[in-house]
């Protein structure tokens, strides 16, 4: 039987199989186009489409009218903007015509004033020549050429006059044109909004049928893949590289595949998809569209200003998202961008909802929100700006006050972050500075180092000796919060890992009493020749007067005093030590407090006088506490306070005492630490035969060894020296003979990429099961109790009222997951609540000097504030990567912004915004239109002041956009004149009034009506001083003011105690607030006076300390405040010194026998100024010292004002300073002295401006004046209208 | 308060304030150019029901001091001033006026005032004619006066010397500028709110100079005389409550009576006599 087919197969269930193939092929292929099609992605996008689809049918798609009359709103609003627009093109045409008679002016003058020139020139050229002749006649050809002169400078005059007019003109047009473009540009953004709408609803929901078919196949599956709408969204980031691996790749950020209304911003910088925390994603789109409100991924990203908008400083095209967010960017579904949980029940939920879990193998999850903003370091190194920020406010706030608390608690004198890769920046650079100013110098001049900018947190430990003794100094480093609750100072003893009978609880003591000799002794020798101040004979101090000068010399501005009460925190001084229990620490004579002779006395007595003698890098500022008064009368203000802090009742000393270094103990530890230098025979030897110390030069602590005999000092020394050592207190006290060593800890610049393997996680996970909390009681069933609460939250049982009681409230189960899972976050969490935790159970196996030493931080006073604080911290920690972006990222502000940054680093180190308030407070009130604050002038204010007045510091413009019932909602920066009291219960709410003083100008926009009815911008502006009277149901909030807390509590105080409380003069006499400093002040005198203030004002019951500033220091405050006032800097010109000016002032004068400047120096001697002011030579003569007003003294104005200030100040000193004394001199409204300037007040106001800046040239000129002296009008003669000075 | 009585008192408030601020062109830029009719004007009520107060009545009576006031200090004393000498106290002492006692140990310069006018009562017109505040020998003249909201206050000086008024309302736009020597045209000031208490003036230069002004909506206000003496007609015949002020009254903002209820009759007179002690003066 020949072979055929059928013999090796059947055809039949050939068939079949292929068939059978092939269904199957087609089902899995069709599994697998379905299942492609189904991605996670694009169901995000078709629910996308139903919102847009509800969002435009909200605005009238099924009410064709609604969406008509948006339309028409539109279209009139650019009908507006064209009208406008024609009224500047007029306007513009009549400049233009109006610049071309102007410039044709000109070149006439021009053209009369070159033959002159010419003749002027041939008429020198003919004297010359003549002197070279010998030409008897010469001097007539010098008069010949004098004429000549004098006529090419009278034209010269005219043409600078003629050109002046010329570029006003240009100036007008320029202005004008800028408006015009303004117009244009908006005309436009109104026309493209027209144009969107009708394109966005063509898109989503086509009213032609064809259309609505096509986007209906192009979402169906296969076709999607030719170029659907439904399609993946990417932002390629060329230079922003991210590492994988090895090998460093150009970012891909999907997230906007999902996040799909992220960008989504109205104009004025409102997001259009709003985010609320309420939303459900489950909901429909209708009724997220109705509540506007939306959940992620479709809101829009928080704070436009700031973030993805192109007019932002971060543009969505130019950094995309995980280079701030993290995550992976490249991915489409919710599981694989690594989103981070909040807390665990978040992650539990996301777990069920969408399968997520964390991916250990993807090296950079997304930040959870509670960490967010530690991203932000990358670029921002300085980290200022986005605390302190006067364009956005404090974007992120967490990451700035991790920083500070770093700054504060002297992390960074254990753990380096340098900033600098050789001299390139790579994160935020917190070292210490160098110890002496030779290795300052050597480092300044080494072109590939950058030298630490940190001062030491602690005091000098230097002259320790002369300021406490062995006993308390002891106590305290067993236990500093003891003594101190509020101390920053960290507990190094006592801890959890020196609990052990073996060696803990033994060393510890010993260790102290050392180190306790070793300071003591170490200061002493440094003290020698270090002389105490003595209080001058003749003067008793007084505890009584000593507290008043405590009250008001401004200590209170940094230090807390019990017997200075502050329950409402209003004063809240935590920069310097809470002194209450001073008088415990200083050794004094107790029966007699105040007695000046003891040397606790003498040592507070000299700190108080001058800091800088005892600790030359303290920022204590020399207070100029000298001596005053005369014979019986002189006191000593230094001397006074001295007395009040030490006469206060003496407390118990805090704490146990340390007994006395048992001997034993002490070989102990001298073996261990010299055993791991010598070996541990040679240690055992030389301690046990008293012998000697084998080396003769060790390079190490052993220095203390090295002796003819082994003693117990020197053994006390040693391990003294030793713990020092150990424990770094160097890192944060200046200890003689460690100015060249290295900080202890880990260097933190890249901590937050540090390798999780290398975490020594230990036995912390039994730790937490048992221990842990501060009461001692486990935190694992904290965090059980906190998950409850959570998981209630997330299955929206019982909601949290707000996102950040959620944060707090799930905070320790977050950083508790986190460390289970090896997380940074949550070994940071641990390590700085309970840092020897970690040597749970270890200490067995540890050998003592092998123990952590990290000391216990108390960063906040309770447990919870604690671990906020904490979390800033981890904030701030997480951030360090040492992975700088490329420079263009790299947050690089131009100078004035970087002027202003390092300023506001300055304003905290000093604590400047202790006593100065740089800020007013900010008052948000709801009015209407008809009650906003008046804004004309008065009859005796003047025009020109108000226009000068504006341009140097420019009103704030306030949008007001009134709603249904009219009410509109602003704020104002102002300070409180009064407020409602408990007695003006008879007062309707309405009459109970809350009044402020303006401190700013304030520009109102809104949309009015004109008389006919239609729609008109209105415009209003509100000058400073300005009386703002707030009904109590109208106030919002007060914000508090920026620095300034002592000036504010000073104020009450001394109005608390005066006879006849007057809140003005409380407020002169208290530090004055430094708002627009920088257009008041000159930038060089600001630098002088800050690095030697001098006694500017009389009125103040302080003065302006002397801070110690380093020259660069002083700079740079004295740039900030002219930066921050975006004022001009660091010259301020004065052309009112020049002779053009004087020239053409002298020309409007005119006068017969004298010169303008003469004639303006008269106005200024003239009986008025010197009734306040020394000036002129004269000296201000007080009738009642205690009661009068004294301004300050005139000669400083030249060097120390702005001339454009001054003016301002002259014509209305209630703009700059509402609270001032200073009368308006020279009303508008008066003829003062009709004699000076036909009694003009605006000339006399600018005369006496002119006078002031050429005061010393006035001076050397004419001398000190001296006042006629006035005839006595006869009895009974008529009182005639003249003035009492009869021209000199 | 119910919301609905809260938003007739709000309305009433709102229109009275905008009546004040037409009446006063905007305050104290412009001098006022509009006068009231005698009774032409009430307080509006937002259109709730109010029973229109009708009638009036006379308030007079006696503030007396309890015990013997102390000798007050004398500032200056005749010719001794250490600037201006030829001006300020050149005639007569400067003497302490913050508190003085007169005949019958009647209290002087107490201001007896009502706060808001009662509803429905009408608002007789300001006087047209400036109130004139001046100073002479270094001591203002008179040292409290009463004027309304609306009025021009005239600053005059008779001195031959300079001085300043500044001033410290309350409300009101305050006023700090330089008189002139023998000023007599006068320099206008207009306080352009109602105030609720008295407030001082001062004069920065010469630092005793002190008066106290109250200006208010309305006519019912006055300071006593220098027997302690007071009369106010034409008050609304209604219950009224009335404010007691004085400058030394430390401790309560200056008020020796917060709440002094009184009931005016119809075209008949109520007495009010009130004694104080020195400590309510801080003595």
């Amino acid at each position: 039987m020949p072979a055929t087919d059928s013999f090796f197969r059947s055809l039949s269930k050939t068939h079949t199989v292929f068939a059978l193939n092939s269904i199957l092929l087609l089902l899995a292929t069709l599994w697998m186009l379905h299942d492609d099609h189904n991605d996670e992605w694009r169901s995000w996008q078709q629910k996308w489409d139903r919102i847009e689809d509800a969002r435009l049918a909200g605005i009238g798609l099924d009410q064709q009218g609604t969406l008509d009359s948006e339309t028409e709103k539109l279209k009139d609003r650019i009908q507006e903007r064209d009208t406008f627009l024609e009224r500047i093109e007029t306007q513009l045409n009549e400049l233009k015509a109006e610049l071309a008679v102007r410039k044709g002016a000109a070149a006439t003058k021009l053209r009369a004033t070159k033959p002159k020139r010419t003749f002027r020139d041939v008429a020198r050229a003919n004297y010359d020549l003549a002197i070279r002749d010998m030409d008897p006649n010469a001097h007539e050809k010098l008069t010949a050429f004098n004429e000549k002169r004098d006529a090419v400078e009278v034209l010269e005059r005219e043409l600078q006059a003629a050109d002046l007019k010329v570029k006003e003109t240009q100036g007008k047009i320029a202005e004008l044109t800028g408006q015009e473009i303004d117009a244009k540009k908006a005309k436009k953004e109104l026309a493209d909004a027209v144009t969107l709408t009708r394109d966005t609803r063509e898109k989503i929901a086509p009213e032609n049928t064809f259309q609505a078919i096509k986007r209906w196949l192009m979402e169906q599956p296969v076709i999607d893949g030719f170029n659907s709408h439904h399609k993946i969204r990417q932002d390629w980031l060329p230079d922003q590289r991210i590492t994988l691996g090895m090998s460093q790749t150009a970012r891909f950020d999907r997230c906007r595949t999902c996040h799909l209304g992220i960008n989504r911003v109205l104009t004025g910088n409102v997001p259009e998809f709003p985010f609320a925390a309420e939303a459900e994603i489950g909901a429909s789109p209708a009724n997220w569209v109705k509540n506007a409100g939306f959940p992620h991924p479709f809101a829009t990203h928080p704070r436009p200003d700031v973030y993805l908008t192109a007019a932002s400083p971060h543009p969505l095209t130019e950094f995309g998202c995980t280079v701030c967010h993290d995550g992976q960017g490249s991915a489409t579904s919710f599981h694989n961008a690594q989103h981070g949980a909040n807390h665990p029940a978040e992650y539990k939920k996301w777990n069920g909802k969408y399968g997520f879990f964390p991916n250990h193998y993807w090296e950079y999850p997304m930040q959870p929100r509670r960490l967010r903003e530690s991203t932000c370091l990358k670029c921002h190194h300085e980290v200022v700006e986005l605390g302190i920020n006067p364009d956005h406010g404090a974007t992120a706030p967490k990451l700035y006050r991790g920083w500070q608390l770093v700054r504060n608690f002297g992390c960074f004198g254990c753990h380096e972050i340098t900033g600098f890769d050789g001299t390139n920046r790579i994160g935020p650079d917190l070292r210490l500075e160098p110890a002496t100013a030779e290795l300052k110098t050597a480092i300044d001049a080494d072109p590939n180092q950058v030298a630490g900018r940190m001062r030491k947190v602690g005091p000098s430990l230097a002259h320790v000796s002369l300021k406490t003794n062995a006993d308390w100094l002891s106590r305290w480093i067993r236990k500093p919060a003891d003594f101190r609750p509020t101390t920053r100072m960290p507990q190094f003893f006592d801890l959890s890992n020196q609990q052990d009978d073996e060696h803990g609880k033994p060393f510890g003591p010993v260790e102290i009493a050392a180190v306790t000799h070793f300071l003591i002794e170490t200061s002493k020798t440094a003290s020698k020749g270090f002389s105490l101040d003595t209080v001058p004979e003749g003067i008793t101090p007084d505890a009584k007067r000593g507290e008043i000068a405590f009250r008001q010399r401004g200590c209170l501005a940094c230090h807390a005093h019990k017997a200075v009460p502050d329950p409402d925190k209003k004063l809240s001084a935590t920069f310097g030590p809470d002194l209450s229990r001073i008088q415990d620490k200083i050794p004094h004579d107790e029966k007699n407090p105040a007695a000046a002779s003891s040397n606790g006395f003498r040592w507070l007595y000299t700190w108080l006088k001058d800091p800088q003698k005892h600790s030359p890098r303290t920022r204590m500022p020399n207070l100029f506490l000298e001596a005053e008064g005369e014979g019986e009368k002189r006191t000593d203000p230094a001397a006074d306070i001295a007395a009040f802090l030490l006469s206060q009742p003496a407390g118990s000393l805090a704490g146990e005492a340390v007994p006395n270094a048992d001997d034993a103990v002490l070989d102990e530890l001298v073996k261990l630490y010299a055993g791991k230098v010598i070996g541990a025979a040679r240690a055992e030897a030389m301690v046990k035969l008293g012998g000697k110390y084998p080396e003769t030069d060790p390079t190490g602590d052993e220095i203390e060894l090295v002796g003819e005999e082994l003693t117990r000092e020197m053994k006390l020394a040693y391990v003294g020296r030793r713990t020092v050592s150990r424990y770094g207190c160097y890192g944060c006290h200046n200890i003689p003979g460690f100015e060249t060593a290295r900080p202890i800890g880990t260097k933190l610049e890249d901590w937050g990429r540090k390798d999780r393997t290398k975490l020594a996680l230990e036995h912390i996970e039994e730790y937490l099961h048992h221990h842990g909390e501060a009461d001692g009681s486990s935190t694992r069933e904290r965090v059980e109790t906190e998950m409850k609460q959570a998981r209630a939250h997330t299955l929206g049982k019982r909601k949290f009222g707000s996102r950040d009681e959620e944060e707090a409230a799930t905070r320790g189960s977050f950083f508790y997951a986190s460390l289970l899972h090896h997380g940074r976050e949550g070994f940071l969490w641990q390590k700085l609540r309970a840092p020897r935790s970690y040597d749970f159970e270890k200490t067995r196996t540890k050998g003592y000097d092998e123990r952590l030493r990290m000391p216990k931080f108390t960063f906040a006073p309770t447990p919870a504030e604690n671990e906020e604080a904490i979390e800033a911290i981890a904030t701030f920690i997480l951030g360090l990567v040492a992975e700088p972006p490329p420079v263009k990222y790299v947050y690089t502000p131009d100078t004035q912004v970087a002027d202003r940054i390092e300023g506001e680093r300055l304003l905290q180190k000093f604590n400047c915004v202790g006593c100065h308030m740089v800020d007013a407070p900010e008052i948000r009130v709801k009015t209407t239109i008809e009650n906003l604050p008046d804004s004309s002038l008065t009859p005796a204010e003047f025009p020109e002041a108000r226009e000068l007045l504006l341009k140097i510091r420019p009103a704030r413009t306030v949008q007001l956009t009134p709603d249904k019932d009219g009410n509109v909602s602003y704020s104002f920066h102002g300070l409180s004149v009064a407020r409602p009291g408990p007695d003006d219960d008879d007062l309707d709410p309405e009459e109970r009034e809350f009044a402020y003083n303006l401190w700013e100008s304030i520009t109102f926009n809104w949309m009015g009506k004109d008389e006919k009815g239609k729609p008109t911008p209105q415009t209003r502006t509100v000058l400073p001083s300005a009386r703002m009277l707030v009904p109590e149901p109208n106030l919002i909030s007060e914000t508090p003011a920026r620095g300034g807390r002592f000036a504010q509590w000073l104020v009450t105080d001394i109005l608390s105690r005066a006879r006849e409380p007057n809140r003005d003069l409380a407020w002169q006499q208290s530090p004055p607030p430094l708002i627009a400093e920088g257009v008041k002040v000159q930038t060089p005198w600001l630098y002088r006076f800050l690095k030697n203030p001098n006694r500017l004002r009389h009125t103040t019951v302080l003065r302006m300390p002397r801070f110690n500033l380093d020259d660069d220091e002083a700079r740079a405050l004295a740039n900030y405040f002219a930066a921050a006032d975006k004022a001009e800097y660091p010259y301020q010109p004065v052309p009112q010194r020049q002779p053009d000016y004087l020239g053409d002032r002298d020309a409007e004068f005119n006068g017969a026998d004298h010169d303008y400047l003469t004639e303006s120096w008269r106005l200024f001697n003239a009986p008025l100024c010197i009734k306040c002011h020394s000036l002129g030579g004269r000296q201000f003569k007080a009738v009642d010292p205690k009661k009068d007003i004294r301004g300050p003294n005139l000669d400083m104005v030249r060097d120390r004002l702005q001339s454009d200030w001054v003016q301002v100040w002259l014509s209305n000193p209630k703009w700059f300073t509402p609270y001032t004394s200073m009368p308006q001199p020279f009303a508008k409204n008066q003829k003062l002295f009709p004699q000076h300037f036909g009694g003009d007040g605006l000339k006399q106001t600018t005369a006496v401006r002119d006078a002031l800046m050429n005061y010393n040239r006035l001076m050397e000129r004419d001398g000190t004046y001296v006042p006629p002296v006035a005839a006595k009008p006869a009895a009974g003669a008529p009182a005639a209208n003249k003035q009492g000075a009869a021209k000199p | 308060m119910t919301s609905v009585v809260r938003a007739i008192a709000a309305t009433a408030i709102a229109t009275a304030s905008l009546g004040l601020l037409t009446g006063c062109g905007g305050g104290a830029s412009a001098t006022p150019t509009v006068t009231y009719k005698a009774g032409d004007k009430s307080v509006d009520t937002g259109g709730g029901p109010v029973t229109q107060i009708d009638g009036t009545g006379t308030l007079s009576g006696t503030i007396r001091l309890v015990g013997t006031a102390p000798t007050p200090e004398v500032f200056v004393a005749k010719g001794t001033a250490k600037r201006d000498t030829n001006v300020c106290g050149a005639e007569v002492a400067i003497i302490d006026q913050s508190l003085q006692v007169g005949e019958g140990n009647g209290i002087a310069n107490v201001f007896i005032y009502i706060d808001k006018a009662p509803p429905g009562a009408p608002i007789p017109a300001a006087p047209t004619a400036p109130a004139v505040f001046d100073q002479k020998g270094c001591v203002f003249l008179p040292h409290a006066m009463v004027v309304r909201s609306s009025q021009t206050v005239l600053i005059k000086s008779q001195d031959n010397a300079g001085h300043n008024t500044h001033t410290y309302p309350g409300r009101s736009r305050s006023f700090n500028g330089a008189i002139k020597a023998l000023e007599r045209d006068g320099v206008p000031l207009i306080y352009n709110k109602h105030e609720r208490t008295p407030f001082p003036v001062k004069c920065d230069m010469h630092s005793w100079m002190q008066a106290f002004h109250l200006a208010l909506d309305h006519p019912w206000g006055t300071i006593t005389r220098a027997d302690g003496s007071f009369e106010l007609k034409g008050l609304p015949a209604t219950e009224l409550t009335l404010r007691v002020w004085h400058e030394k009254a430390g401790g309560r903002g200056g008020f020796l009576e917060r709440k002094l209820k009184v009931t005016i009759p119809k075209d008949g007179s109520a007495t009010v006599d009130k004694e104080f002690q020195l400590s309510d003066f801080g003595l």
